[in-house]
């Protein structure tokens, strides 16, 4: 359950460049789920997978976002 | 007290803000605007409702604070930088604490509504009590009684006052960059506020207490 | 022309009965992305209604207390207090009664945007969009459901842009 999606968490908590807790906040309120406190616990659907690692590499890449990616 | 309050929001007050020929405001290294509190209200208050009985409340509420951190780090931060600073407070500073005593009457003059240093330990905690709070009237004035405190603005301001004075040090001048934010208000070391009674919540008036966590 | 007053007592500006609050674009424009993060596509047209409404009341407000009744005086005036307040620079040639293309030389949401996270594929400045709805509601004296706007080009989208939206009056 949710291995995928708790290495997205894992990988803005540890690589995050900015302040780690507020772009966990922000991966939440994008994907509209709390993943990061139950990432493991919320199965990896495809779409959920993909649009968190499409923020983390948003966020993580610190390139400036023209908005919503 | 060396700071004299009333002749520094007189002051600020009367330095007349106003968009140059392009319609903007260039002050104190950024951007200024008169703005709207309605707007402010409406769109925070709108996130705020929205994430309600999501289990997400607590990650809104970190990004509206977070705004506020952001908003203290670059305005105070400029301001206590400027020219206009040198000019109306420091000649009052006598000590390290002034500092903050000094920008809290410059907020007076924001239209944010009266705050006052209720305790100020220096390097470990500040209790700010506002009265008048723009977004707790905002508040009352269109949604019943709240459950939550809703001075999102003004918990991350109170914050963002003790970082930039005991985890930096914005008496010496340091450039207000992007590393020196995440330097200040991400390790272990930075202040975090919660806000303690909210007129929101039915209390007489807010009160913000930033410490370490 | 009354512009805003402070009173230092309560610690509040206030202009026609609203409250104005000093703010930087750095606050500006990271509350607009919390709104996109938290609300997605539903940011937009917060932002929008707030705006417009923000407006819509403070100016009827205010041309009641200013005894302005041309259509020309009120979109004036409204274009003069958005440029004071450091919005940025509106050309509101085009407002008429009965439809309106606003143009922004400046726009501060739009400068604010570029300099925080760089250019951006969507527009940016909601709230101008907004607060020129409104004024074109409040100065005709128009339904609010009346009145859409399309953004046609947003400044947002890198240096040298103008804003250009249009209000069609149904």
């Amino acid at each position: 359950m949710g291995a995928r999606l708790q290495a997205v968490v894992d990988r803005i908590r540890t690589q995050s460049k900015g302040l780690p807790n507020i772009d966990l906040a922000r991966l939440n309120l994008r994907t509209g789920q709390p993943l990061s406190r139950l990432a493991n616990e919320i199965p990896d659907d495809p779409t959920l997978v993909r649009s968190a690692e499409a923020f983390a590499d948003e966020v993580l890449g610190f390139r400036k976002s023209g908005g919503r990616a | 007290m060396a700071i004299d309050e009333k002749s520094i929001v007189e002051a600020v007050s009367g330095l007349g803000f106003k968009g140059n020929e392009e319609g903007l405001i260039p002050a104190f290294g950024l951007h200024l605007t008169t703005h709207f509190a309605d707007y402010y209200n409406r769109s925070s208050f709108a996130v705020a409702r929205a994430m309600e009985g999501s289990g997400l409340e607590d990650d809104a509420r970190a990004l509206l604070v977070e705004a506020g951190h952001i908003c203290a780090f670059n305005t105070f931060g400029g301001i206590m930088k400027s020219a206009e600073w040198d000019a109306v407070v420091a000649p009052m500073i006598k000590t390290r604490e002034d500092w903050l005593h000094g920008i809290v009457a410059v907020i007076n003059a924001f239209g944010w509504g009266k705050w006052h240093i209720e305790r100020l330990d220096p390097g470990v905690e500040l209790k700010i009590r506002i009265e008048n709070s723009y977004e707790c009237t905002g508040w009352l004035r269109d949604y019943p009684v709240s459950k939550f405190a809703r001075c999102y603005l003004a918990t991350g301001g109170v914050a963002g006052l003790m970082n930039l004075m005991y985890v930096g040090d914005i008496t010496t001048r340091p450039e207000l960059t992007e590393a020196y934010y995440v330097e200040l208000f991400r390790g272990g070391d930075a202040f975090h506020a919660v806000e303690t009674s909210c007129m929101a919540r039915g209390d007489a008036h807010c009160e913000l207490k930033a410490a370490k966590s | 022309m009354s512009g805003p007053t402070f009173d230092a007592a309560k610690a509040q500006i206030t202009l026609a009965d609203s409250r104005l609050v000093f703010h930087c674009h750095h606050y500006n424009v990271s509350l607009q992305r919390t709104l996109q993060d938290a609300l997605g596509e539903r940011a937009v047209a917060i932002q929008r209604e707030a705006a417009c409404e923000t407006a819509r009341v403070m100016l009827t407000r205010l041309y009641a207390e200013e005894a302005l009744t041309d259509f020309s005086a009120r979109v004036a005036r409204a274009s003069q207090i958005f440029s004071d307040a450091g919005f940025g620079r509106a050309d509101v040639s085009a407002f008429t009664p009965l439809g309106a293309t606003l143009t922004l030389t400046t726009s501060h949401y739009a400068i604010g945007w570029i300099a925080k996270f760089g250019p951006s594929s969507e527009p940016v400045d909601h709230f101008a969009a907004g607060y020129f709805r409104g004024a074109l509601i409040a100065a005709a004296g128009l339904n609010p459901e009346r009145v859409s706007l399309e953004v046609v080009q947003d400044a947002g989208a890198g240096e040298g842009m103008l804003t250009v939206v249009r209000y069609e009056v149904r």
